[in-house]
């Protein structure tokens, strides 16, 4: 099992009670959608297994260790994350943004004078040319579209060859036509290079064309575990129904369609 | 799958996906016979009627040598492909093994750019082909057009290779078609198509060329060597296939590994390092004429200034209520001055700004009235005035505030010139004037810098004013000089302390005031 989690509990400050109770465990290689609407708790869920919200209970367990302090920086070099609004530094080239994926293992003198080794760019050309970028490597990325952004972000998170990829609504700023591209290079990227991938979501027919596995949550709770092709809309809706939902199901709302 | 062995094969076969309708443009004749010859079994070349039965002859194990297309091998590929690339085929004339993807028009076509083709009636390849359907299908989702949604075109017509869709384009029968770069120039090579029939209006990145594949459960003796006579073959033999004529056969991953590396740019472009030689040139001649000698300065002037300060010391705070009247003084023609500049560069600094000037000329009018206060330094400014208007705070004040209304004119123009301005086309658009869109978008979006920069210039003023009382301007100023004037150095030092300690409480002053405002 590459992750689990076991009882995971968070309560904000004010008040807030976005996990109550997660359990959860990711097989290697496995397409995982985390299925709610804003407000679920899905972002609090990943943001835990990366350390970037401390549980105030409950463990995660990556590789059968659990996550503390002292393991998170372990736990980091092998996740990569991509984010809704892409987190990119504009004023970089795409080049560069993706470089920075590899600052943890960079000597800090060089970096700071955006010096990178030879091995180190060629690394990030491959990865961008593995998201179909390879032209705009010396473009900045405020040039780019939103779906060429997150092209950028997945190309960050994918050049220091993580285990786990974790998406946070890596489509929710997109287009539908753009976000179906999106999705579909994330599952592709996935196969090719044996990544596991826990995605957020909140646009159903999405999550059923490209998951192995939708886990849905509501009130911080998971209501549904399944794989994929066990499930449809039809059973979805009738999950949330009393959760009052804010899920996108209808077609028109996403058009995307994987090719 | 079949035996792999070389002993049960009494023949190979080299299955052939489409590219262009005429052999030339796809001939591996010479190849093969050449594979023939050395191997010593018949190698024979099965031309395949889509890329899909090529994958099937492949995959069943039927074929045991094929070229699919670059796209249709990565399809193969991402499903655990039971097919490996061994060698990519370098154009004759070109040192890398690339083409791209070209949307061509009619030359009288109306199409300009991409986004011109929607609605319009396109020629689209087999699914699978790379230059014909999957890049383009990229190219386009770029600029909001889905290749599969059939609304996005008047008709697709649907054609079997490259060739046809560039006839169709040049007899008017589609108004656009992605076509391969090496079919287009192979067509304009062979004068079947003339260049001014047609205009290439997009064309995309560098695909990498389609490899040659072979089994990847061949035995590895007989992979072994069909690669290296590939590879080799060039020297041989004329070696052709995908666009006719190739200078030779390269091995993929090293060729890919080439193709990357000529992205490679030095982090620090010739710029960068050029501006930065003339930086230290330019100082190191400026440092020469000004005859700037770091010796010196540590030796005698060291020794000089070691006295004067001795002389200082203590400082003489006998007539401190005297001092601090002078202060006070000082610091209210600061504020006065202050006052003065900002209520003047108000109405200057959106006249210079240039997205709210109403016109040019009124623009350059309000920049030359900054430019001209900022040049005239306010201590020329206030010996002016005390000739004019006589000795006291006066002369200051106005000194003061019309030097830095050049500056704050100038501070504010470049934060309003920097504003957002998508809340001003919406108020705009709500049918709001021009004064109630510059009220209510401008100044909220401007203040946190106004309120920065006036208490920039109330902290500079407050130094500079205890300066102007040498031309006789009022305030601390004219006791320092005259004190200097006296060689009474203690009463000096005791005046720069007082300086100091007000400049430092106004500074802590308005960094709290910041801190609450901004």
């Amino acid at each position: 099992m590459l992750l689990e989690i076991k009882g995971l509990r968070k309560t904000f400050d004010d008040g807030t009670r976005a996990l109550q109770g997660v359990d959860l465990s990711v097989k290697l290689g496995e397409f995982v959608v985390i299925l709610g609407s804003s407000g679920s708790g899905k972002t609090t869920l990943l943001r835990s297994i990366n350390g970037l919200v401390k549980p105030e209970a409950g463990e995660v367990k990556f590789f059968d260790r659990v996550i503390s302090s002292a393991t998170l920086p372990e736990l980091r070099k092998e996740t990569g994350m991509v984010f809704q609004d892409f987190n990119l530094v504009n004023n970089l080239s795409s080049l560069n943004n993706v470089l920075t994926g590899l600052l943890d293992s960079s000597n800090s003198l060089m970096s700071m004078l955006y010096l990178f080794s030879r091995e180190q760019k060629i690394q990030a050309l491959k990865c961008l040319e593995m998201v179909g970028l390879l032209d705009k490597a010396y473009t900045r990325v405020d040039k780019l579209s939103g779906g060429q952004k997150q092209r950028v972000g997945i190309a960050r998170a994918i050049i220091k060859n993580p285990t786990l990829l974790l998406a946070d609504e890596p489509v929710a700023s997109l287009d539908p036509m753009i976000s179906g591209s999106i999705m579909t290079l994330l599952r592709n990227i996935g196969h090719k290079i044996g990544l596991t991938v826990i995605c957020n979501l909140h646009q159903v027919d999405i999550a059923l064309k490209y998951s192995d596995r939708i886990v849905g949550l509501s009130g911080g709770r998971i209501v549904l575990d399944a794989p994929t092709k066990d499930l449809d809309e039809e059973y979805i809706r009738k999950i949330y129904q009393g959760h009052g939902s804010g899920l996108f199901f209808n077609e028109d709302d996403t058009k995307a369609r994987p090719r | 799958m079949s035996s792999s062995n070389l002993k049960f094969f009494n023949s190979l076969i080299m299955a052939v996906a489409p590219g262009g309708d005429n052999l030339e443009g796809l001939d591996f004749q010479q190849l093969t016979s050449y594979l023939s010859n050395k191997i010593g079994i018949p190698v024979k070349l099965k031309y395949c009627k889509d890329y899909n039965e090529a994958m099937t002859m492949l995959s069943d194990g039927t074929a045991q040598i094929g070229w699919l297309g670059a796209y249709a091998y990565q399809k193969l590929e991402s499903d655990n492909s039971p097919v490996v690339e061994f060698a990519v085929g370098v154009p004759k004339g070109k040192n890398v093994p690339f083409y791209r993807s070209k949307f061509i028009v009619r030359s009288d076509s109306n199409i300009q750019i991409l986004e011109d083709v929607r609605n319009k009636t396109i020629a689209l390849g087999d699914i699978y082909s790379t230059s014909g359907y999957e890049v383009p299908r990229r190219e386009l989702l770029e600029v909001g057009i889905n290749l599969q949604n059939e609304g996005s075109f008047k008709a697709i017509s649907n054609v079997a290779n490259h060739d046809e869709a560039i006839r169709s384009v040049i007899e008017g029968t589609v108004d656009v078609a992605p076509v391969s770069s090496i079919n287009l120039e192979l067509m304009i090579a062979n004068r079947t198509i003339n260049t001014k029939d047609f205009r290439i209006i997009h064309q995309s990145p560098n695909i990498p060329g389609a490899p040659l594949v072979y089994l990847r459960n061949l035995e590895s003796n007989l992979k072994e060597q069909i690669k290296s006579l590939v590879l080799d073959a060039h020297n041989h033999i004329d070696v052709s296939g995908y666009g006719g004529h190739m200078d030779r056969y390269v091995d993929p991953v090293e060729s890919h590994l080439e193709y990357i590396e000529s992205y490679l740019r030095p982090q620090w472009t010739w710029r960068t390092i050029i501006g930065i030689l003339a930086f230290i040139v330019i100082y190191t001649l400026i440092a020469i004429d000004l005859e700037v000698d770091i010796s010196q300065l540590l030796s005698d002037s060291f020794l000089y200034m070691k006295d004067v300060l001795g002389r200082m010391w203590p400082p003489d705070f006998s007539n401190f209520g005297h001092l601090m009247r002078a202060m006070l003084e000082t610091v209210e023609i600061a504020m006065l001055g202050t006052l003065l500049a900002i209520t003047l560069s108000i109405p200057i600094g959106l006249l210079s700004a240039r997205n709210i000037a109403p016109n040019y000329p009124i623009y350059l009018i309000a920049r030359t009235i900054t430019v001209f206060f900022r040049a005239i330094p306010e201590f020329i400014m206030a010996m002016i005035l005390v000739i004019a208007i006589g000795f006291g705070a006066m002369p200051g004040v106005i000194a003061l505030g019309f030097h830095t209304m050049g500056f704050l004119a100038k501070f504010y123009a470049e934060s309003i010139e920097h504003v957002n301005d998508e809340p001003m086309k919406a108020i705009e658009s709500m049918g709001a004037s021009k004064w109630q869109v510059i009220a209510f978008s401008v100044v909220p979006q401007v203040i946190p810098s106004f309120i920065g920069n006036n208490l920039y210039i109330l902290d500079r003023n407050i130094r500079m004013a205890t300066m102007l009382g040498i031309v006789g301007a009022g305030g601390i100023g004219y006791e320092l000089q005259s004190s200097f004037r006296m060689f009474e150095y203690p009463r000096v030092s005791a005046i720069i302390i007082v300086i100091f300690l007000t400049i430092f409480v106004i500074d802590m002053l308005s960094s709290y005031i910041r801190s609450k405002v901004l």
